[in-house]
């Protein structure tokens, strides 16, 4: 055994400690940063003036993007639930993006869908042609289907922009479940701040085993599978609290696809939704940022720490493995799409914190545990690493990971308590522990799946493999 | 380094053990609290119920401890937000009697941006028009907190007092913009006697004052500024508020604003300005101008051409006659028409 490789084992090895307790701690600040956005916004709650914004004539009128590639069986569900928002003025643009289902006749019958003509609209550019604009024969002015050959849910998205006649264009997923008060809570930015709010988000939760009545959560419950019982702690500490933080600071780069509130005008300006990028949600958002700093305009993108949306989480490892890969995937695509802005003054706190943070503690957090994971036995193995050292060491990483997700799980108690059992929080505690044994090496192997994903789909089939969205559904 | 690790892992495990017995008590005593209340407030709740809807005596109610009190008065605040008429100014009544606005009034000047906020929500809610509130809640809107701005501007809306046009206008614009809907919103929910004022501020030097200010008069339907609005759409420098302007006039404008409205739409003006020009024609039912609008159809632009369509489509009957025929034409407008008849068709049948 040379000396210069156990030398070289024991920097790697400290090297690795030294970047968990960094990722820690900058979670930590994120939920510290939140904390302050949640009390500031639990107070606006009670004085927001959402009663006077739903009478008011001026509140902006909205248009609700609903792509939809086989949804027969629940389409028309979600239509219903969104025709039920409370907000004074909006329409509804489902997009049928091709459909090889009943989607469109499960809408025609239940709207009561008439053709109508349309005339064509600049600056539309669709991969799959349109082919009929249908509307609700009682509510012409409120509901519209579109229906379009298959291009993917970003271009289905596009159409629907493009369609929209709304000044703001609140995109959602056809599967999730609204708050009846999402609009008006993700508008409310928009309202108090006209000029300068071009996006806003709210929170997301998972609806697994919740008790949902006629499309609405009425009863926040944890789901009864481990499974989605981790995520739920996920969710709370990156989509809640995470997005929180960032937002505190004016560098949110991400809304969920599954509900997010745009100006149209901003959108279309920035080219819409990216036809060849897998997150395209995402992307979007780090676009808008792209473009309108290199514009100089004084903008805000927000996020709204109220739950406005719940989706149903993978219940199984199969499904979950996807997902995440996927998601990596798309993070690293949109990193490498827009590496101009990492590490780039010219882009603000953008360019300077935000996005080196996501290429540091969330593009390359998976390689580097593995790689500690792989290291760190290697290191006891060739006894260059204490035993003692190397079970306290990781001991340590994962138990300030824990206490992360504790933090998470007490600001939700203080601000939203939403999840009313003590049964519930015995689980939620637990599931903070679990989610750090096992569950996150298992998702960090994939997570390098998906990165690996990218990085040959950029050399070998880039814009082929990367339409994605709907294409890892079954095609046609 | 191990001894060093040894430490903190004494301290994360402390971490661990301490928050999570930081949530169970947190939760524990918000239980608490929730169970205390509603044992404190059970019986009286019943009684403020009573009173509100039956108008019973308030005696038992002003003479309720302060502790008690203060826990009702949450209750007492949201209901008034329900109740109209009589209940709604025997409650105000009640709740002034047990020095509500005086408190407000105080907390509106104390320390903690939420309880001053908290204290322009409740003077809005009581939305009583006395000299001193108007006053205070003028001087909230120049808080340093945006949250208590807000909240000013909203209570001062509803409590309506004519005062507030001048201070409403001047924050507008002032160090701290407060947000141009919700100066709107005030000024549209103002009584009646603010209406002189707020129409002579469509001459103010700055752009925002003026389309926040047009705005609030569409909603108030204004027709006393017809002329004004009238003279911004004529010739006003910056083209947004020519474009608020016209959509005013949409609502106010009466005949006399249709052939300044026929020649902005129809001139090389930008689209946006054009296009609302055109819409407020079909808001203003203004038959006169379908042949007007019946050549905007073939506008190259697509804003301006569908929003001739769609004004065609309100003008019954000779605005949806001169669609069927430019529906049936070979012409640019074709697809525009056609696509404004088909809604007409279906709203006209609903």
């Amino acid at each position: 055994m040379t000396g210069w490789l156990r030398e070289a084992l024991y920097r790697i090895d400290v090297a690795a400690m030294v970047y968990f307790l960094l990722l820690n701690t900058s979670y930590l600040i994120l939920l510290l940063l939140a904390s302050i956005e949640f009390a500031g916004h639990r107070r606006r709650t009670r004085y927001s003036g959402g009663d006077d914004m739903f009478r008011s004539p001026l509140t902006p009128p909205v248009s609700v993007i609903v792509p939809a590639y086989n949804e027969g069986p629940g389409i028309v569900e979600a239509v219903r639930s969104i025709m039920a928002l409370h907000y004074p003025r909006f329409e509804i643009v489902v997009v049928d993006d091709g459909s090889t289902d009943d989607t469109f006749t499960a809408l025609a019958a239940a709207f009561g869908l008439v053709e109508t003509p349309r005339a064509p609209v600049p600056g539309l550019r669709a991969l799959g042609a349109v082919r009929s604009v249908h509307v609700a024969a009682d509510e012409p002015d409120r509901l519209m289907v579109v229906r379009k050959a298959n291009g993917g849910k970003a271009d289905a998205l596009n159409v629907g922009i493009a369609l929209a006649s709304s000044p703001l264009v609140c995109m959602v997923d056809a599967d999730s479940l609204l708050d009846p008060e999402a609009l008006l809570t993700v508008a409310r930015p928009f309202a108090d701040d006209p000029l300068r709010v071009v996006a806003t988000g709210g929170v997301i939760r998972i609806v697994n085993d919740c008790e949902v009545v006629a499309g609405r959560v009425v009863g926040a419950r944890m789901p009864r599978r481990w499974l989605p019982r981790i995520q739920v702690i996920e969710y709370l500490r990156s989509f809640l609290l995470g997005r929180a933080g960032w937002s505190r600071v004016g560098s949110l780069v991400v809304i969920s696809g599954a509900f997010g509130l745009f100006r149209r005008d901003d959108v279309i300006a920035a080219g819409g939704m990216a036809t060849d990028c897998i997150g395209e949600d995402a992307e979007l958002v780090v676009r808008l940022h792209h473009t309108l700093r290199r514009a100089e305009r004084d903008y805000r993108v927000t996020f709204v720490s109220e739950p406005v949306s719940w989706s149903e989480a993978p219940n199984t490892w199969r499904v979950l493995r996807k997902q995440r890969a996927r998601w990596h995937r798309g993070l690293a695509e949109i990193i490498w799409r827009h590496r101009g802005m990492v590490f780039n003054p010219r882009y603000g706190r953008i360019g300077m914190i935000a996005m080196p943070w996501y290429l540091l503690f969330e593009l390359l957090a998976p390689v580097i545990e593995l790689a500690a994971l792989v290291l760190v036995p290697l290191g006891l193995a060739l006894s260059v690493v204490d035993i003692d050292f190397a079970w306290r060491f990781l001991l340590a990483s994962y138990g300030y990971a824990v206490v992360i997700s504790l933090v998470a799980l007490l600001a939700e108690e203080i601000a939203y308590h939403r999840y009313p059992r003590w049964r519930d929080l015995g689980i939620g505690l637990a599931a903070a522990v679990l989610e750090n044994v096992g569950y996150r090496q298992v998702l960090a192997l994939w997570q390098v799946e998906g990165l690996w994903a990218a990085v040959r789909g950029r050399r070998h089939v880039w814009g082929e493999m990367s339409r994605a969205g709907f294409v890892t559904r079954e095609r046609p | 380094m191990t001894g060093d690790l040894r430490w903190v892992l004494a301290g994360v495990a402390a971490a661990v053990v301490g928050m999570t017995v930081v949530i169970v008590l947190v939760r524990a005593a918000r239980h608490r609290r929730e169970r205390h209340r509603a044992a404190l407030t059970a019986g009286p709740r019943r009684e403020l119920l009573a009173f509100a809807a039956d108008g019973d005596d308030p005696a038992p109610l002003l003479a309720l401890p302060a502790p008690v009190w203060r826990e009702l008065l949450p209750t007492a605040v949201r209901l008034l937000g329900q109740v109209r008429g009589d209940a709604r100014a025997g409650l105000v009544d009640l709740l002034l009697r047990r020095g509500l606005a005086d408190e407000a009034l105080a907390d509106l000047r104390g320390r903690g941006a939420a309880r001053r906020a908290a204290a322009a929500q409740t003077l809005g809610d009581l939305a009583v028009a006395q000299p001193p509130i108007v006053a205070a809640l003028s001087r909230a809107l120049r808080d340093p907190d945006a949250d208590v701005r807000a909240a000013a501007v909203r209570a001062l809306g509803h409590v309506g007092d004519p005062a507030a046009v001048a201070p409403l206008l001047a924050a507008l614009t002032g160090r701290a913009r407060l947000p141009a809907i919700l100066v709107a919103d005030a000024l549209s929910a103002l009584d009646a006697a603010a209406e002189p004022e707020i129409v002579a501020a469509i001459g103010h030097a700055d752009p925002l004052v003026r389309m926040t200010v047009l705005d609030a008069l569409r909603v108030r339907r204004a027709v006393t500024a017809a002329r004004a609005a009238v003279a911004v759409l004529d010739g006003d420098p910056v083209p947004d508020v020519r474009r608020v302007a016209a959509t005013a006039l949409g609502v106010l404008g009466g005949r006399s604003a249709v052939p300044p409205l026929v020649e902005v739409a129809s001139s090389g003006a930008a689209p946006p300005l054009r296009a609302a020009a055109a819409v407020a024609l079909g808001e203003l039912g203004a038959r006169a101008a379908v042949p007007a609008l019946v050549r905007l159809l073939a506008d190259p632009g697509y804003e301006v051409a569908s929003a001739a369509a769609e004004s065609l489509a309100r003008l019954e009957p000779d605005g949806v006659r001169a669609l069927r025929v430019a529906a049936g034409t070979d012409g640019p407008g074709r697809a525009y028409a056609a696509q404004s008849l088909a809604l007409a068709e279906l709203r006209a049948a609903r």
